[in-house]
């Protein structure tokens, strides 16, 4: 495998996924967009928190 | 839209340059190449994009920070607020364990001691407690109490959680429903102590415990307390820094400084300036209140000044003339309108322009050399009032000093261009 493939995968993964698109790998699994909302949060010293929401990848086997 | 194996070959031909021949190999070398570290359990990681790894007989993919950052556009710089309000005691189990033994003790000891007071005791309890179910004698009474000292141990540890929690979230943070919950919770605290004491009265050795870790407590409260002092101290002491800052500044609005800065001749007019603002603010009090007086009053103020006029009057007028013929300027005669530049004393400042009108042509009777300028200060017009024209602050300010009260403590010298 060479770099340019690598970086083109890379690069389209991340983009297709950034448009809610799901990728699949076929034999693997597939990429799916996931929005995380936020949520409340206790630490171990009583502090409560608000944790922002945030978009991630999820890998999803088949 | 789902992106198959044709269109992620097209779309990464099209990205890399490459021909899609190349493309297919090259992806299919890749996956290959992930299924086989993946079945020999090693992990497989592209740079810059994530770890494939096998984890409980499923492949996992850990997505690399820097792929994160770039989906969390949206998000990013985002960190978690504390929620100050919503603060909560978790670590009440320091505590738990002595209360378990205050409350194991407390039900044990009379057993031993007095049994048949116990029975009566524990019958009530248990009734108490577990609703009259386990009254009989014997070992289902153990039971029943048991049962009962549970309860109220488990009661009285969350009274308490709820009771710290509220000590420092409602105390510090202020919410009035919390302290009225703590309140309430504070009050139902004393029913499972009147049965804590019931226990003790009858085992002098428990109740010696139970005095033991209370007073434990009030250690601890007041260790509290001795922290929330020093906060108030701070608290006072910032509270008086920021007192004796705004008395220097209400003193040196007020003028009191003016003298020391008046040596510095030109520079003074930078400090004119800011002046202008909170001496009108004075001025435009001192002018309510000099209608609310009304007019006999304005006139006897009038006739006073009309006569220290007439007495100082010689010798401003004297200094006044010394100046007039060379400069044009002067405190008193007629309006030079020849000059570009002056300062002028402003000694009303009014929202009405009659009132400023009238109060001009009283200056000018008394031969005052009076300028009426506008000037717009939050959105409301002004009409001031200035007496005399003068080549600088520092004679302004020489001639402001010989004025007749009201004006000689009250007024502000503006610069007019």
């Amino acid at each position: 495998m060479d770099k340019v493939f690598l970086q083109a995968f890379r690069e389209v993964v991340r983009e297709q996924v950034l448009r809610k698109n799901e990728v699949r790998l076929d034999g693997l699994g597939s990429f799916r967009f996931e929005h995380r909302n936020q949520f409340q949060k206790q630490y171990d010293d009583g502090r409560v928190v608000m944790m922002p929401p945030r978009d991630t990848i999820t890998f999803i086997p088949e | 839209m789902k992106i198959d194996r044709e269109q992620l070959a097209l779309l990464l031909a099209e990205r890399s340059g490459l021909d899609e021949e190349e493309v297919r190999s090259q992806l299919d070398t890749l996956m290959d190449r992930i299924r086989n570290a993946a079945n020999e359990g090693k992990s497989f990681e592209i740079e810059e994009f994530g770890t494939f790894r096998m984890e409980e007989g499923e492949l996992r993919f850990e997505p690399s920070r820097t792929l994160r950052t770039e989906l969390n556009q949206k998000y990013a710089g985002m960190k978690p607020i504390e929620l100050i309000g919503a603060y909560k005691e978790q670590h009440t189990e320091e505590d738990a364990p002595q209360d378990e033994e205050d409350v194991m003790t407390a039900g044990a000891s009379p057993v031993e001691g007095s049994p048949s007071k116990n029975f009566e005791l524990d019958t009530g309890q248990a009734a108490k407690a577990s609703s009259g179910g386990e009254a009989s004698p014997g070992d289902s009474d153990d039971a029943g109490e048991d049962e009962s000292s549970r309860r109220s141990r488990i009661r009285k540890r969350a009274a308490k959680a709820r009771r710290e929690a509220a000590q420092r979230s409602g105390e510090e943070y202020g919410g009035p429903e919390e302290k009225l919950a703590a309140k309430k919770q504070v009050a139902a605290d004393h029913k499972p102590e009147k049965k804590e004491e019931a226990g003790a009265a009858s085992a002098p050795a428990a109740g010696k415990q139970a005095t033991g870790s209370r007073e434990k407590r009030h250690v601890k409260s007041s260790r509290e307390k001795r922290s929330r002092d020093s906060l108030g101290r701070i608290a006072a002491a910032m509270v008086i820094v920021i007192a004796v800052a705004a008395a220097g500044l209400v003193a040196w609005n007020a003028g009191l400084f003016d003298s020391a800065g008046l040596d510095t001749g030109e520079s003074v007019q930078a400090p004119a300036q800011p002046d202008d603002r909170p001496s009108l603010a004075q001025d435009e009090q001192a002018a309510d209140t000099e209608e609310e007086e009304g007019g006999t009053s304005e006139e006897q103020t009038g006739n006073e000044i009309a006569g220290q006029t007439e007495q100082s009057g010689g010798e401003d007028v004297s200094t006044g003339e010394g100046e007039t013929p060379s400069s044009g300027y002067g405190l008193e005669g007629e309006l030079n309108a020849s000059l570009s530049s002056y300062y002028t004393i402003v000694v009303h400042s009014l929202a009405d322009s009659d009132a400023a009108e009238s109060r001009a042509d009283n200056l000018r009777q008394q031969g005052y050399r009076v300028t009426v300028r506008t000037a717009t200060i939050g959105g409301t017009q002004y009409w001031r009032v200035g007496l005399g024209q003068f080549s600088g602050v520092s004679e302004a300010q020489e001639a402001a000093d010989g004025l007749p009260e009201p004006y000689g403590s009250n007024h502000f010298i503006r610069n007019i261009q």
